[in-house]
């Protein structure tokens, strides 16, 4: 096993002085290629924006993060490292809706300057994979939630990347639809990605190998499930 | 790049409204130069577009060019030789058709072919109309006038007219001063100008080509007329047009000044830089509605060029589609009027290049339009946006510096800008409003300050415009564009109407009327006399005389200038030629001491500025020859006009007998005003066709159409500026107005906050008071006058009679330039919370404000809420939301 994502002693603090926040204080903690670590915590915890740091989209104040063995603080397209390296899913607005499904997936690719008959075809055998070829010229306007969903996991996983941050992936979902989603990023696990999973439901961190919980910006537990839903 | 022209048209086709929006905006103005340059391109007929009407179906056409050469030819004109033979003589030799069948292709056809004008007796006189004489049944006219109705004619007293002649087949007209009668067989059609009024006779019947000018035949030629046989026709002083010289008409070639260059510059620069104004709000709109997708796609890799990109594309695609439709249909729609409103008609030309350009104008728009908003996309902070917290980036204060320095770079060259020259006047101004562009958002800033005191519902929506500086800015100054447009060009058209009011000068006194008919012969002038006496029975009628020399030949004479200036040139004044009865005609009363001084062979001068020493200083030429040319000096007095303005000069005639020059009358003057100056002049023009009859009518120009329409444009804009932006402004304030409806607010509190919004958008706008001088009517200095009626006379070309002009401009034929009081001065006839980051949600602060107002106690502060029972009520109603 393989660590894809590392942060050590991150810490995050918005604003100066006596304004200052401390979203994060001192977080330390490693994914492993195929492993699903669940993150858990109250409103205002920090789980947000651990997840935005391990992709890249916030800078810590202080610490480091490792994305595949490279050290954010010494990228400087940002940018890029999240089309090859790092894929997110949201709780909704996942997709860009004037893009078809295929579409949305080909995105990352496209941006990163692939020619389009390339991307669509990277993109279309994702979909396949994934079980969703039927849905790929849909818009998302015409796709359920749970298919925009696996489209927006299919567009997390479409290139080399590895790295699923998932922010609350089954919130706007019923807990069947939710039930397939983890069970699909569980299975994406099993075939060697690391996910990063935001949850405020015990139910669903039941899929995961790991759960860390945090409070007040610090991980207060790490811990496997107690009941596993695998 | 597929990838993100793909969002735009799918975003562009997603958001329909704001789409239309953006797109008319951006298309209107293309729409309306593409359908103006389409429409001036086919209405307008190119000698080369319109050559059958000058060949028919012949190779060649020749005529006499007056000239013993001809040195070269542009179309259908000769150019004289340099030196000797560059003025046409008096007389030229008749040149027969022998002669010019010998310079052509041997085997060539000739056919006579006579173009001029020629009298037709009406009811009340004679008019002037375009003639035409050719034998059209020969099949060498074939397309040339196109037979409507009946047929060709067959016989010298049978002619054709056009349909714009109103006159039928079978009727008989007066043609030429002869009275010959000649019947209308034929309705003919010239094929690109149906507003043409002629006829067409036999040669002989029409024309007078007693000097032996105008002459001219088609030629049938065994090969196609080539520049060669020009020339050989140019070498005895003949023109030779074919299809090939046509091609050469450098009346068709426009060549465009540095005055022209500048005012199309600003003219593209004002159009662009609304266009960007007005749409620019709409892209700024269509970014916080995007806010999330874009943050998405960043998540998604997308760097801070793509967004930015992603937001220009918008642009790109929206200006695009813009320009091609409007393009498209400005083009069609030139092309669909010209036949509904131009007489004259072309072959269907548009001018590809131009319409390109302007399209590129549109596109040009659309890009720099969303410049702004790219900008703002490549700031926003995903992980805010994706949060849920509303990322706004602040609104910068604009530069108010550099706004400073260009507003007064532009008052320092609006006011180094001569005041009489719009275009330099608009490019002058185009500094200073670029400043005040620069400086609008810390007007807003400023002017929001003053909400405090207003009631709530202005004071929301001005806070709410300050809160959103970027887009209250850009609509002010959109409107402020506008405004400042109007007024500008309106000051540069009142100041020019000004100083050229000011300056107006003329040779006679405001309602006077002359009669004249410059060489006439006495006959024909004792017919005129007579005829005047009898349509104007009672009134008294001054003679003004024209000096001839000893052989009877007309003399012209000057008041020589007395200060002279580079820019000054030496157009005659007016002078007269009279005794006391024109004295009292240009005086408009009795001044004994003007009248004593007539008397006494003295000069009366109406305008200081040629005396020297009490004596003024003439010059007598006849014909032009400088050899003839005499000079004398005379005794003179000042004397005041009827009107401010005239500038001219009484010599009593016993100055030019003791000179030794005759006197003969062809010109009388009345203190009278007729009610149709045209029907006198057509009345008169029985007795002489050489009268010339005009009535001093003082400045005439009006310029309320003009400032209309400048107004009209400016209350469109800044109507169309206020609306895009109160419109945008409603989709932003809709979470507050939902915020202060769940307050108990009533529906009208948010059509008041809308309402507050665009009239601080409006009044912000327009209330610019424009920092350019005002008017300047007076001129600096007694030449100034009779400077900028020469200029204005330069360009008018100095005493030319205009057919169309019969107050104050010479009506009539045949007169000549020397002589007669000059036609002087005619021109035209004569923007609290500075929160730029506030939530979408119900914010605290405004639901505080809401409360303090709904409550009736502004001046509490919202810790005392808990004091008072109502407060406490709907605060608890918000805090359950």
């Amino acid at each position: 096993m393989t660590s894809v994502v590392t942060l050590t002693d991150v810490a995050r603090v918005h604003g100066e002085g006596e304004a200052a926040v401390h979203a994060l204080r001192g977080i330390s903690l490693d994914v492993q290629a195929g492993e699903l670590v669940a993150v858990m915590g109250p409103s205002g915890s920090g789980k947000s924006t651990l997840l935005n740091l391990a992709g890249g989209l916030d800078r810590p104040t202080s610490g480091e993060v490792t994305v595949e063995g490279v050290p954010l603080s010494t990228v400087k397209d940002l940018a890029a490292l999240r089309r090859r390296s790092i894929g997110y899913v949201f709780q909704d607005l996942n997709l860009i809706p004037s893009l078809t499904g295929a579409e949305n997936v080909m995105l990352p690719r496209e941006l990163d300057g692939v020619r389009t008959r390339e991307a669509r075809a990277e993109a279309l055998a994702v979909l396949e994979e994934m079980g969703l070829a039927a849905v790929a010229d849909r818009f998302p306007d015409e796709l359920s939630g749970g298919q925009r969903q696996r489209v927006a996991i299919a567009r997390s996983l479409v290139g080399e990347r590895r790295l699923i941050l998932a922010d609350e992936p089954t919130g706007a979902l019923d807990t069947p639809t939710g039930d397939e989603i983890l069970e699909l990023l569980r299975s994406r696990c099993e075939a060697g990605a690391a996910v990063l999973l935001v949850t405020h439901e015990s139910r669903y961190a039941g899929w995961a190998d790991r759960v860390v919980f945090l409070r007040d910006g610090q991980i207060v537990d790490s811990t496997a499930p107690v009941v596993s839903a695998r | 790049m597929r990838a993100l022209l793909r969002i735009s048209r799918r975003d562009a086709l997603r958001a329909k409204g704001r789409t239309a929006l953006i797109m008319v905006m951006i298309g209107l103005p293309v729409l309306v130069i593409t359908g103006v340059l389409t429409f001036w391109e086919t209405a307008d007929v190119t000698l080369s577009e319109g050559i059958v009407r000058k060949l028919g179906a012949a190779d060649l056409r020749v005529k006499t060019s007056g000239y013993a050469k001809v040195r070269a030819q542009y179309g259908d004109d000769g150019i004289p030789p340099y030196g000797e033979g560059a003025e046409p003589p008096e007389k030229a030799a008749a040149t027969t058709a022998a002669q010019v069948a010998a310079r052509l292709q041997p085997g060539s056809r000739l056919i006579g072919f006579d173009e001029g004008s020629v009298e037709v007796r009406t009811e009340r006189g004679y008019d002037h109309i375009t003639a035409l004489e050719v034998d059209l049944r020969d099949p060498m006219t074939r397309g040339m006038r196109p037979l409507v109705e009946g047929r060709h004619p067959a016989a010298p007293d049978e002619v054709a007219v056009t349909p714009a002649m109103k006159r039928r087949i079978g009727d008989t007209i007066e043609v030429t001063r002869e009275g010959r009668r000649v019947k209308v067989v034929g309705v003919v059609q010239d094929p690109f100008d149906t507003g043409v009024v002629e006829v067409v006779g036999f040669r002989g019947v029409l024309l007078d080509e007693g000097d032996g000018r105008g002459i001219g035949w088609l030629a049938d030629t065994p090969s196609p007329a080539t520049w060669a046989d020009t020339r050989r026709l140019n070498d005895v002083g003949l023109v030779g047009l074919s299809r090939v010289t046509a091609e050469s008409d450098l009346s068709a070639e426009g060549t465009m000044s540095t005055r022209v260059v500048v005012g199309i510059a600003v003219a593209v620069f004002m159009v662009g830089m609304e266009t960007v104004l007005l749409a620019g709000p709409a892209f700024a709109i269509g970014l916080r509605r995007r806010a999330t997708a874009l943050a998405m796609i960043a998540a998604q890799g997308g760097s801070k060029a793509h967004l930015r990109v992603i937001v220009l594309t918008d642009g790109l695609v929206l200006g695009g589609a813009a320009a091609l439709v409007a393009g498209v249909t400005g083009v069609a729609g030139g092309l669909a009027l010209v036949p509904l409103l131009s007489e004259s008609m072309g072959p269907l030309e548009v001018p590809w290049w131009s319409v390109a350009g302007v399209m590129a104008l549109g596109v040009g728009s659309g890009v720099a339009a969303a410049m702004v908003p790219a900008v703002l996309a490549g700031r926003q902070n995903p992980a805010a946006v994706l949060a849920g917290r509303s990322d706004a980036a602040r609104d910068r204060a604009g530069r108010p510096l550099l706004g400073l320095v260009l507003v007064l770079a532009g008052v320092a060259a609006t006011v180094l800008t001569p005041l009489t020259d719009e275009v330099w006047i608009f490019a002058a101004s185009v500094l200073g409003l670029l400043g005040l562009v620069a400086l609008v958002p810390s007007l807003v800033a400023l002017t929001g300050r003053l909400a405090v005191r207003l009631p709530l519902a202005p004071r929301l929506g001005v806070r709410d415009a300050v809160r959103h500086r970027m887009r209250t800015a850009s609509a002010v100054a959109a409107v402020m564009a506008a405004t400042a447009g109007a007024v500008t060009a309106g000051i540069g058209v009142t100041s020019q109407d000004a100083a050229a009011r000011a300056s107006y000068s003329s040779s006679t006194p405001v309602g006077t009327l002359m009669i004249s008919a410059y060489g006439a012969d006495d006959e024909e002038w004792a017919r005129t006399r007579q005829a005047v006496q009898e349509r104007l029975p009672g009134i008294a009628l001054a003679e003004a005389f024209e000096p001839v020399d000893s052989d009877g030949r007309s003399a012209g004479l000057y008041a020589e200038r007395l200060r002279e200036c580079a820019s000054c040139t030496h157009l005659p004044p007016g002078v007269l030629v009279g005794d006391q009865r024109l004295l009292e005609v240009m005086q408009g009363r009795h001044d004994p001491t003007a009248a004593a001084a007539l008397a006494e062979g003295k000069a009366v001068v109406f305008g200081p500025s040629r005396l020297r020493d009490g004596r003024l200083s003439l010059r007598i030429d006849v014909d032009g020859s400088t050899a003839k040319l005499t000079r004398f000096e005379t005794q003179a007095v000042v004397a005041e006009a009827a009107s401010r303005g005239v500038t001219s000069v009484l010599v009593p005639p016993a100055t030019l007998k003791a000179k030794g020059f005759g006197l003969k009358e062809r010109t009388v003057f009345a203190r009278h005003q007729p009610q149709d100056v045209k029907l006198l002049r057509e009345h008169l023009t029985v007795a002489s066709s050489k009268v010339s009859v005009r009535l001093e009518g003082g400045y005439e120009r009006d310029i309320s159409i003009v400032m209309i329409v400048l107004m009209g444009g400016a209350l469109v804009l800044v109507l169309g500026g206020t609306f895009v932006a109160t419109a945008l402004a409603a989709a932003d304030l809709r979470p507050d107005l939902a915020t202060i409806a769940a307050v108990g607010a009533p529906s009208r509190t948010g059509r008041l906050i809308l309402a507050g919004q665009a009239g601080y958008l409006a009044g912000l706008g327009a209330g610019r008071r424009d920092r350019r001088r005002g008017p300047r009517c007076r001129p600096r200095l007694g030449h100034d006058v009779e400077d900028s009626r020469l200029r204005r006379d330069r360009l008018a070309g100095p005493d030319r009679p205009d057919p169309g002009d019969d107050r104050g401009g010479a009506v009539g034929a045949g007169e000549r330039d020397r002589g007669r009081p000059a036609a002087a001065g005619r021109p035209g006839g004569g923007s609290v919370r500075a929160d730029a980051s506030a939530p979408s949600h119900p914010s605290p602060y405004l639901t505080r404000r809401i409360l303090d107002c709904l409550c009736g106690s502004r001046s509490q502060s919202s810790m005392n809420i808990a004091l008072n029972p109502c407060r406490s009520a709907i605060s608890a109603s918000v805090s359950v939301r």
